[in-house]
């Protein structure tokens, strides 16, 4: 039987929608399990205000001086994209924090192993790592490569990382936009997004045995890019 | 476009409730009205995976994306995003790579099966004739499959 031909040839409207429930009732229960966004835990503050609030008539808190040996906590912004103000960037040189991360995911050292970093991503940094994942995707496939060979690729990086429960399909499809190919990669959802960038750049860099130099260049190269991106 | 010369061929009731259906004007919507027959669903089923194979398997794998798309398109559904990943899952999960469709939910399954089965396998996406073989096919493989040494259910019980 040859693929159906009578779009062309039928001249019949198109059928209306089928009879069935919304898609929105159909997602429910059914669809695959995705990681969502876990809310933010309470801060400290709030979870001990009570306990820590003084009691009326107490003496007032005695602001304690700072303690020189304790390290300054962590900057409160997202964890970035963007080069610190001030800081020059070396040639082939990873000058961002999230490109750090990604190199640390790439050597299976990150912190998460659920494919995105505990704490906010700002756009910038989503931006390297997509740029990242796209460069590592078209050094390691041509954009005619067989489809069974990508299919195969993205399986094992898929089971590779299976803790993070990525859709297969999903990831085979951004790996193919990556190399230029239209396919269906709207909404996917944006946990699944940052999973495939750097889970599946984790599992090329492995394919294609990137030593710590040449990772370090592909993901400064791709920081390059996004920071180059911005200016525009 | 009547398939009514070919129902007495149908071996089952379920088999001429899928080609009355097909023969009708609106295929898929005709073919979502039996989902309240057990038999007829079951045999939908084994028709999609008959029609699915004779149509890709040996081809280029990309042109099931492609299909996918000209058939949303024309449907005037979404043709850039889940749902077409979730058609496509579909298709090669039925020519071979099952794990991809695990995650679509029945209802939706269901519906993307009357949409595909409706393209694929009525005229002139396959002559009369051949719509009855196909159906034939399928019954054969429904009966195949149902028989008591072919299920899991009765295997683990013994």
């Amino acid at each position: 039987m040859k693929k159906n031909r009578r779009r062309s040839s039928r001249g019949t409207e198109p059928e209306p929608a089928l009879p069935l429930p919304e898609p929105e009732a159909a997602r429910v229960g059914g669809r695959r399990p995705r990681r969502e966004p876990e809310a933010p835990p309470p801060e400290p503050e709030a979870v001990n205000a009570g306990a820590r609030r003084p009691r009326r008539g107490a003496e007032p808190v005695v602001e304690l001086p700072p303690d020189p040996l304790r390290p300054e906590p962590a900057a409160m912004g997202a964890l970035s994209g963007q080069l610190p103000p001030g800081t020059p960037r070396g040639a082939g040189l990873i000058a961002t924090d999230a490109g750090r991360y990604l190199r640390q995911a790439a050597r299976d050292d990150a912190p998460s192993r659920f494919g995105s970093p505990d704490g906010e991503v700002d756009e910038s940094a989503r931006r390297v790592w997509e740029i990242a994942f796209g460069l590592a995707v078209r050094r390691r496939f041509e954009p005619d490569t067989a489809l069974a060979e990508i299919s195969r690729t993205v399986a094992t990086a898929v089971h590779e990382h299976a803790a993070a429960g990525l859709p297969i399909l999903d990831a085979e499809m951004l790996v193919r936009a990556a190399l230029g190919e239209v396919v269906p990669v709207g909404d996917i959802d944006g946990s699944v997004l940052l999973g495939v960038h750097l889970l599946l750049f984790a599992s090329l860099a492995d394919e294609l045995a990137l030593g710590d130099a040449e990772l370090d260049q592909l993901i400064a190269e791709a920081e390059e890019k996004a920071e180059a991106l911005v200016g525009v | 476009m009547g398939q009514t010369g070919t129902l007495d061929k149908a071996a089952t009731a379920a088999g001429r409730l899928i080609l009355e259906a097909l023969g009708e004007e609106r295929p898929a919507r005709s073919l979502s009205r039996l989902s309240d027959s057990p038999r007829a669903v079951r045999l939908l089923r084994e028709l999609f995976t008959v029609a699915v194979r004779r149509s890709f398997v040996g081809r280029e794998p990309r042109d099931i994306t492609r299909y996918v798309r000209d058939l949303l398109e024309y449907q005037a559904l979404p043709a850039g995003g889940e749902l077409a990943r979730e058609a496509e899952a579909m298709i090669r999960a039925a020519i071979g790579e099952p794990e991809l469709a695990h995650g679509v939910p029945e209802l939706r399954r269901f519906e993307l099966i009357c949409h595909m089965v409706g393209d694929l396998v009525r005229p002139p996406g396959a002559p009369s004739g051949e719509l009855t073989a196909l159906v034939d096919q399928a019954e054969q493989r429904v009966a195949r499959f149902d028989r008591p040494r072919n299920r899991v259910v009765g295997r683990r019980s013994m």
